[in-house]
């Protein structure tokens, strides 16, 4: 089975889908601290239903779809695919044994729990299970392995390595009669182009785009290693499905909207930190990495090449077609797009938006302006946890600022980022 | 003098704690340094432009930046932590020996 | 202030470091070390206190506390032993792993003697639980950096209000707290 032959990315637009279904590559950083804000914002059980609901929604057609490609006709062909697909995407080993009348499913390695323990499992006890998306999969896997719709099965993490046990364990059950139906119709290849604009180029594009075939070329054989986890770059990277957080996203702001509408401003500002510190830890890391050195050439201390590295990364990874307006060295960054997985599925699934809210994106430029000037690249700094804590603990010397956005119906998303007086 | 000696080792940028080292040692300069590799056990992936991989039977990989030097030895996730750091110094120190007396015998 | 705690050690070969810890706050007062040592008292000072702080807190659920414990740390290329003084202040004290236990517990018994002497009788001001909790959730927090917008998060109160701990209400205190505890993991916080 070739994965690496479904993947492909969607001309001039650099959204990136694994046969039908949108998928970006993300690392840890990013995936345990978006859920952790999931969880901030709607408490430990409303955030791991709605974590659980948004795996099971999007991993569904991945599933079924890929299922298909592969032409599996027996449950037992489906079950595997799922499993193989899991691991390939960086998510560990989830082996499900279940029917159309439940069953369980065992994960060992899987990349929330695995990557939980190493970065915060010293520090702080865990009081809940973590892998909310390996549950969401084992479920949609059962279902689609059953040849049952969407929404028939439900599953629960009841044993966890973030909560100190050796493995993981997930009880797979049929859903209650009557219970609410877990997936909506799917954003597919055609929704997520319908939502793109008019693609256009920045300041060295030619550049930029040599710089992401390459890494697009490199990153198409990368898959999950004998645990089923892709160790690259300093950071562990999954293949991750864009309808899972961008519905975790939305529909936590929705519901915050509704019930504690004081705190949007704060939820916002962690969901635009989670793309902080995945750019600054990801991003970082494959600057700093001898593949980089090898491709491209080490970074110096131009911060204008530092910008285009970063651009050329987030096309590779399938954030979108992110393009160099303007940038002023120490003064002022503008990053401008004719697509990006966020505006994409919000305006499939919410309509349009009345404020710009692609926070991932927010985020990223923010970071990419402090990886060009606040990190000594000839150093080689270990990006850890400590480094980053310690280089933003005190705020940012920069203000952030989205000025059009996809999602609210403009014709590109554009952030700036610019100087505090 | 012991290679490690000559060396300076450090730990690299990496998500488990140190699994990633990091030196710079110009072995490409070295004639038959890919035999000697071979030599040691280790099988080569494909390359990437200026970079060269190799990787043991422990899964432990050694890599090399061939225009500037820069090896890593990227140690195999079973390593446990306190023999992280004496590992990949014997690694590169059996790589830059064996490469080194390769060398001379050529 | 330092030379008299240096006066105090005077003498003692083994003896690598000493950190005195304000309690309840956690707060350094005063540190002595070798010239060669690279440590910062402020750094490790809060950590001994805790440490001791949730020491006693075990052994009076054991039935088992008295004020003359201490805690013995045998680690790597150091012996460091915490004890408590008074209940103003904890004394951390660093000597070199190969010096002789037994020497160790007198020089550690003479130097309390001493600082007892030389440390201030204080009056431990009542300082505002919201600042203490907040002071604890920093130095424990993992990414310390969001720390504070997650409380905001969790409990509403906007990160504004949250900046200024000693004007929190006591509503507000019991909801700093709950979030605190949630983040860390923890089923009280022993401060």
């Amino acid at each position: 089975m070739d994965f690496a032959k479904l993947r492909h990315y969607l001309p001039e637009q650099d959204l990136m889908l694994l046969g039908k279904t949108p998928v970006v590559y993300h690392c840890q950083h990013f995936n345990l601290f978006l859920d952790q804000t999931i969880d901030d914002a709607l408490g430990p059980t409303d955030g791991a239903e709605l974590r659980l609901r948004a795996a099971h929604e999007a991993a569904y057609p991945l599933i079924k779809s890929v299922c298909a490609a592969f032409g599996a006709s027996t449950p037992a062909e489906r079950a595997h695919i799922a499993e193989r697909l899991f691991s390939v995407m960086g998510h560990g080993t989830l082996q499900a044994d279940a029917t159309a009348t439940g069953g369980q499913a065992l994960g060992h390695h899987l990349h929330y729990g695995y990557a939980w323990r190493e970065k915060y499992g010293e520090r702080v006890r865990r009081l809940h299970p973590v892998d909310g998306f390996a549950a969401g999969y084992a479920a949609a896997a059962a279902e689609v392995s059953a040849n049952l719709p969407c929404g028939s099965l439900v599953s629960k993490e009841t044993s966890c390595i973030a909560l100190r046990a050796p493995h993981c364990e997930f009880k797979i059950i049929p859903a209650a009669t009557g219970v609410e139906c877990a997936a909506r119709a799917p954003v597919e290849a055609e929704e997520y182009l319908a939502n793109t604009r008019r693609s256009f180029g920045g300041k060295h594009e030619t550049q930029i785009t040599e710089i992401a075939d390459g890494l697009k070329q490199f990153t198409a054989g990368v898959a999950g290693d004998e645990r089923g986890l892709v160790q690259a770059f300093g950071v562990l990277v999954t293949m991750h499905l864009t309808g899972y957080y961008n519905r975790i996203s939305y529909d936590a702001v929705k519901e915050i909207q509704r019930v504690a509408p004081q705190s949007v401003g704060v939820l916002e500002d962690l969901l635009r930190e989670s793309g902080h510190v995945c750019v600054f830890r990801t991003f970082g890391g494959i600057l700093l990495s001898p593949e980089w050195e090898a491709m491209v050439g080490a970074p110096g201390e131009d911060p204008e090449q530092v910008v285009v590295g970063c651009l050329a990364i987030a096309r590779a990874l399938g954030f979108g077609h992110w393009t160099l307006a303007e940038f002023a060295p120490g003064k002022r960054l503008v990053v401008r797009t004719s697509s990006t997985y966020e505006s994409a599925d919000y305006l499939t699934r919410y309509g349009t938006a009345t404020s710009p809210n692609e926070y991932f994106f927010q985020g990223a430029a923010l970071a990419i302006m402090q990886l060009a000037h606040r990190v000594s690249w000839r150093s080689r700094p270990e990006l850890t946890s400590e480094y980053y804590d310690e280089l933003f603990r005190k705020g940012v010397p920069w203000t952030l600022k989205q000025t059009s956005c996809i999602a609210c119906g403009d014709d590109v998303s554009e952030v700036i980022i610019s100087a505090k007086d | 003098m012991g290679a490690e000696e000559e060396l300076e080792l450090r730990p690299a940028n990496g998500c488990i704690k140190n699994l990633t080292w990091e030196c710079h040692a110009n072995l490409a300069a070295l004639p038959g340094f890919l035999v000697s590799l071979t030599e040691l056990g280790y099988v080569e992936s494909a390359p990437l432009a200026q970079l060269r991989r190799f990787t043991n039977a422990s899964g432990d990989e050694f890599v090399i930046v061939l225009t500037s030097g820069r090896c890593q030895v990227r140690l195999s996730y079973l390593t446990p932590g306190p023999e992280r750091e004496q590992r990949a110094r014997a690694i590169l120190n059996d790589v830059l020996t064996h490469c080194r007396t390769a060398a001379l015998v050529s | 202030m330092t030379t008299q705690l240096a006066d105090i050690v005077t003498g003692i070969p083994s003896l690598r470091g000493v950190f005195v810890t304000a309690m309840p706050d956690c707060l350094l007062y005063d540190s002595w070390c070798r010239p060669e040592e690279e440590w910062i008292g402020e750094d490790v000072a809060s950590y001994f206190g805790d440490l001791v702080r949730a020491n006693r807190e075990g052994l009076k659920s054991l039935g088992a506390w008295s004020s003359e414990m201490q805690v013995t740390i045998e680690s790597g290329n150091i012996l460091l032993v915490l004890r408590e003084l008074a209940t103003d202040f904890v004394v951390a004290l660093a000597f070199e792993r190969n010096a002789p236990l037994g020497m160790i517990r007198l020089h550690v018994k003479r130097l309390a003697d001493s600082l007892l002497d030389y440390l201030p009788k204080v009056a431990p001001e009542d300082r505002p639980r919201g600042v203490r909790v907040t002071e604890f959730l920093m130095r424990y927090a993992p990414d310390s950096h969001a720390a504070m917008r997650r409380v905001a998060l969790r409990t509403g109160i906007p990160i504004a209000t949250l900046e200024q701990p000693a004007d929190l209400s006591t509503e507000q205190v019991a909801l700093l707290e709950t979030a605190v505890r949630d983040i860390l993991g923890l089923e009280a916080l022993n401060i």
